[in-house]
């Protein structure tokens, strides 16, 4: 090397020996009595508490609540809760109803830092608690209803999201727990993108609403179809289009007229 | 906006401040009279997508983007990536922007659409990256079909788009052949480097604009002329102070606002790196995640944007200093500059303390010329084998040669840059290219070139001595040290962690 660098510039001793620091640390501490004696400079600004929580990764339930005996009756499959990360409480379910358990059935999977409810809904929300949707009977037996526009509407007054949820296998589900089984029935929650209402008028968010929820129900209903009986996947009902743009539609709202599905 | 930063001056009464050197923390007492500078606090983040939307729907210039859609617009989104803001964020505003695009982007018919990250110099990213960072939505529509591509300065197919003194441009081939480019990026600091250039040009043109001997006017021609030959819509989220998780919440704290929740977070983490060093730190610091409040998103011309969301960043982040100070303290947080490695490799924590530490001012610097630098760092030699070979190679072979920029371009930025094994590992082991040490220490210099010294508190010597600095091994060592250049009585202001502030001498 060309430099001359200083021969008493040597490294240290690199290993340490491990040190007990937390009795002194506290000790330094009780002197303000825990901070409670602690003043502010006069030159600091005044603190503002500011509590804004959204949903980290940690905070999904990846498994539904193993401590309510329900979730040990059910073969439970969640999809899309991916689509819940970073969404700030409250926010709006919407689901499609198909029986008397539904609600339970949602509720095992939720995030519990949200505090969902399904009554009272306007009350819940300026309580800062999320809430519940779900759609009107269905027509037909095994589709989706139709949603309400209450929905849009609280979303637009509360300028919250609507996170569209799409409940499978809840059909008759009390009478089928009943039943002496061998194996536990299928229930699977398909969670989509949320739904922001800025904007838009009620009718049009709810239609985008009443469009997610089905595509989300047919696109969990047609891949097991698929599967089972070699059909291709929607082939036929949608216009062509890109591979990318239809995988972007299965986990996104699409404007799309909904009677064209049930061909 | 979040509540401001300020000056405090350390009299009797002020308790002990905390300072971070490395993975370590301690509380210490200053001496008095120091003026500590207090970044702005840090408030944790609200859903960004109404300002997202904001920002497409009423850019501050230009047409929205919207109209700019149809269904035969070739669209590129580029994420740029200039290092992010260290700890990395926990909810990546990025990720809400890109989908906020794509959901516009299938409401338009969009067919062709491909995403290219901008990296330039600095490490690709790998699929792992691409997913934390844009999410399952855009990982799945788009990683399957080889429609994201991290940008590649090594490779043969960029484009040529014009000339400048003579110099050829190479742009990224589906960057230069779109319709429509939409630039998603981050301000997070008051740099004036254009990420887009830098992320998506070849070797030649970075070196020529952010190498040794760059110059503004360089960077600004090579700017416009990218401008001119590519369409671009640019979003970019202004963010606030890092909010840390719990278990380092009392890092984002001013000390007199700890309780005993803090107090036990601080000793417990103290206690945990003391008595396992290594894993310790490992455990607590390595990849801290931080929330970022988003400040403002800003859409529009690309010029417009980044000069408006640097405007808002100085805004939230501006602290009144009220002298140039003689000696400069700064505390250097590993985890502040380095993902994964809880201190930091002595290179990168000269770089933050001297560039974005010291080197964050509006006009007049922070310390006077001829005065010293104080940081507190270990200085320990740990560079990683995959990411940091090339500056590992750089710190033993090449500055105990010498420390001159001119000499050390015309001996060894050549080799380093056609050596075949960097090259592959930034191919293909998602290393940072070999030049960007060689343009570290080209601006590491220039910063150190106004201070008479710079010392490292606690640091290792022999790293210190290679570096062309000193070492001390407490904060009163180092003042006596410096009092050879600034006297007994200097005017001495701390740069208190670990968020970064911008200094503004009256």
């Amino acid at each position: 090397m060309t430099r001359d660098l200083s021969p008493w510039a040597t490294s240290g001793d690199s290993s340490t020996r491990p040190r007990l620091t937390w009795p002194k640390d506290m000790a330094g501490f009780a002197g303000t009595l825990f901070g409670l004696r602690s003043r502010a400079p006069s030159s600091a600004p005044p603190v503002t508490t500011g509590h804004r929580h959204r949903l980290s990764p940690g905070d999904l339930r990846r498994i539904p609540d193993i401590f309510n005996k329900l979730a040990w009756r059910l073969d439970y499959h969640v999809m899309g809760i991916d689509a819940l990360t970073g969404l700030q409480a409250p926010v709006i379910f919407a689901a499609n109803e198909q029986g008397a358990l539904d609600w339970q059935v949602l509720k095992l999977v939720l995030p519990p830092r949200l505090r969902t409810t399904h009554r009272r809904l306007s009350r819940a929300l300026s309580q800062g608690r999320s809430v519940a949707v779900f759609t009107d009977d269905p027509r037909v037996a095994d589709q989706v209803g139709d949603f309400t526009t209450a929905a849009a509407d609280l979303a637009t007054q509360y300028g919250i999201p609507i996170v569209p949820v799409a409940l499978g296998g809840t059909f008759k589900l009390k009478e089928i727990l009943r039943l002496a089984l061998r194996s536990k029935p299928r229930v699977w929650v398909c969670f989509g993108a949320p739904i922001y209402a800025h904007g838009r008028s009620l009718s049009e968010t709810t239609a985008e609403v009443q469009a997610a929820v089905g595509e989300l129900f047919t696109s969990e209903q047609l891949s097991w179809w698929a599967i089972q009986r070699g059909v291709a996947a929607a082939g036929s009902r949608v216009e062509p289009m890109p591979r990318w743009r239809r995988l972007w539609g299965q986990t996104a709202p699409r404007r799309q007229d909904r009677d064209h599905l049930w061909h | 906006m979040p509540r401001p930063g300020f000056v405090l001056e350390v009299d009797d009464r002020t308790p002990p401040l905390l300072t971070m050197s490395g993975a370590s923390v301690r509380l210490q007492r200053l001496a008095l009279g120091t003026h500590v500078a207090y970044p702005a606090a840090a408030s944790p983040s609200s859903d960004p997508v109404a300002l997202v939307d904001g920002a497409l729907l009423t850019p501050v210039s230009g047409n929205a983007l919207a109209g700019q859609l149809g269904p035969e617009t070739r669209l590129t989104i580029v994420v740029t990536d200039s290092g992010g803001p260290q700890p990395r964020m926990r909810f990546d505003v990025r990720r809400t922007m890109v989908e906020r695009v794509l959901e516009l982007a299938a409401r338009c018919k969009v067919d062709d659409v491909e995403v290219v990250i901008a990296t330039g110099l600095s490490r690709r990213w790998s699929a792992g990256d691409i997913s934390r960072v844009l999410g399952d939505r855009v990982a799945t529509s788009f990683l399957a079909d080889g429609l994201i591509t991290s940008h590649d300065v090594t490779s043969d197919d960029l484009v040529p788009i014009g000339e400048i003194d003579g110099h050829e441009v190479r742009l990224n081939a589906r960057v230069a052949a779109s319709d429509l480019v939409v630039s998603v990026g981050l301000r997070d600091d008051h740099h004036e480097a254009d990420p887009f250039v830098l992320g998506l040009t070849d070797v030649h043109t970075i070196s020529r604009i952010a190498g040794l001997g760059a110059t503004r006017e360089a960077a600004r021609t090579t700017s416009a002329l990218v401008a001119a030959k590519v369409t671009t819509f640019a979003v970019v989220a202004v963010l606030g102070q890092p909010w840390l998780s719990p278990s380092l919440s009392f890092l984002h704290r001013r000390e007199w606002e700890w309780r005993l929740g803090d107090q036990l977070t601080y000793a417990a983490a103290r206690q945990f790196v003391a008595a396992l060093p290594v894993r310790g730190a490992q455990k607590l610091y390595a990849s801290p995640t931080a929330d970022y409040d988003v400040l403002d998103v800003i859409g529009g011309n690309p010029h417009a944007v980044h000069r408006e969301a640097r405007e808002v960043w100085r805004a939230a982040n501006i602290v009144e200093l009220g002298r140039q100070a003689d000696v400069l303290v700064t505390s250097v947080w590993g985890a502040a500059f380095n993902s994964g490695n809880p201190v930091g490799t002595p290179l990168n924590a000269a770089h933050h303390a001297l560039v974005d530490r010291a080197g964050s001012h509006v006009g007049t610097p922070l310390v006077r010329e001829g005065g010293v630098l104080v940081a507190m760092h270990p200085l320990v030699r740990n560079f990683s084998n995959r990411i940091e070979s090339a500056a590992a190679d750089f710190f033993t072979e090449v500055l105990p040669e010498t420390l001159d920029p001119a000499e050390i371009q015309g001996r060894f930025e050549n080799g380093a840059a056609h050596d075949p094994w960097y090259l592959s590992l930034y191919r293909e082991r998602f290393a940072h290219h070999p030049l960007r040490v060689f343009h570290t220490w080209y601006r590491l210099q220039e910063a150190a070139a106004g201070l008479s010294d710079v010392i490292w508190v606690g640091g290792d010597r022999r790293s210190a001595e290679v570096m062309g600095h000193r070492a001390a091994s407490s904060l009163a060592d180092a003042y006596e040290v410096a009092a050879a250049v600034v006297g007994r009585n200097p005017d001495i202001t701390h740069l208190h962690g670990p968020g970064p502030l911008l200094g503004a001498v009256a």
